[in-house]
């Protein structure tokens, strides 16, 4: 019974038409997606490479920054100058602060174009 | 995965994929649209598979993913025995083999979906119930309990239809 079903089934199914224009058109097809993969991934690797060589820039502009703090001491404000804080951290806190607000906003500023480029891809495919 | 192999493998496979989801929603065009975008998101997602599976079967539980999507939100294709869409169906001057045929394919049309992918995959495909459920995402012990009602339900339309 089911042999007899299977090849009523069988014999009875739906020809698809011509296969070549098929074959065409997702050739076509597949050569887009190729394209705007490839473009997606220029893109990323351009943000990564940017993120790289800020955060080398921030390290380094961070470093002079502290180094400078330290070299030359500044009045700070009433804050800083706790007498509970361990010796040497109201020279050093100020550009710690000013290091970490730098990499924040930097941070957030290549972010939001790298999420941005992840979920227009996401959402092309 | 590159391209010309994913071409090669998917090559294998076009003619069952589109004649699949030809008589899953009956209209050719639209058929091979969804073939079309099926095959696209499988060369997309290719990295991620890791032929655990096999590729046909990968390939059409794609399919069968993307004719879900594209039928969500249109007017519900099935109709109940007694609706008005099952009763208009012609008779039984159907009688010669080809009207018998196209009964056979319009029964199976009202099915619902989950029950004609079933009975497509196993009778028209040939493929053992074990893919049929990795196809269509469900247990096997669920294809089985499909296939039984999807097969009655045809025959309830026939046997309605002809004594019409």
């Amino acid at each position: 019974m089911e042999n007899e079903i299977r090849d009523f089934f069988q014999q009875t199914a739906p020809k698809p038409a011509d296969p070549t224009a098929f074959k065409l058109e997702l050739n076509a097809r597949l050569a887009a997606v190729e394209q705007i993969k490839a473009y997606h991934d220029r893109e990323v690797r351009r943000l990564r490479r940017i993120r790289r060589l800020t955060f080398v820039a921030g390290l380094l502009l961070g470093g002079a920054a502290t180094a400078f703090f330290i070299l030359h001491p500044v009045q700070l404000p009433e804050l800083l100058m706790d007498p509970h804080l361990p010796e040497g951290a109201s020279t050093v806190a100020p550009s710690l602060i000013s290091w970490g607000v730098a990499c924040l906003v930097v941070g957030l500023a290549l972010f939001f174009p790298l999420r941005h480029v992840r979920r227009q891809r996401r959402s092309i495919f | 995965m590159t391209r010309e192999e994913f071409i090669r493998l998917a090559s294998a496979e076009q003619e069952s994929l589109r004649r699949f989801l030809l008589s899953l929603c009956g209209d050719a065009a639209l058929a091979d649209d969804i073939a079309q975008d099926a095959l696209v998101n499988a060369y997309v997602s290719s990295a991620s598979f890791r032929g655990a599976a096999r590729f046909s079967t990968w390939l059409f539980r794609i399919a069968y993913n993307c004719f879900i999507d594209r039928m969500r939100g249109r007017r519900l294709q099935t109709a109940p025995l007694d609706s008005p869409a099952a009763r208009a169906v012609p008779g039984p001057e159907a009688a010669d083999g080809r009207f018998r045929h196209e009964d056979l394919h319009r029964a199976i049309g009202m099915l619902p979906d989950k029950e004609r992918a079933a009975l497509l995959l196993f009778y028209m495909e040939d493929k053992p119930v074990k893919e049929v459920a990795d196809i269509l995402e469900m247990p096997a012990g669920s294809v089985r309990a499909y296939l039984t009602r999807g097969r009655q339900h045809v025959k309830d339309y026939l046997e309605k239809w002809k004594t019409r």
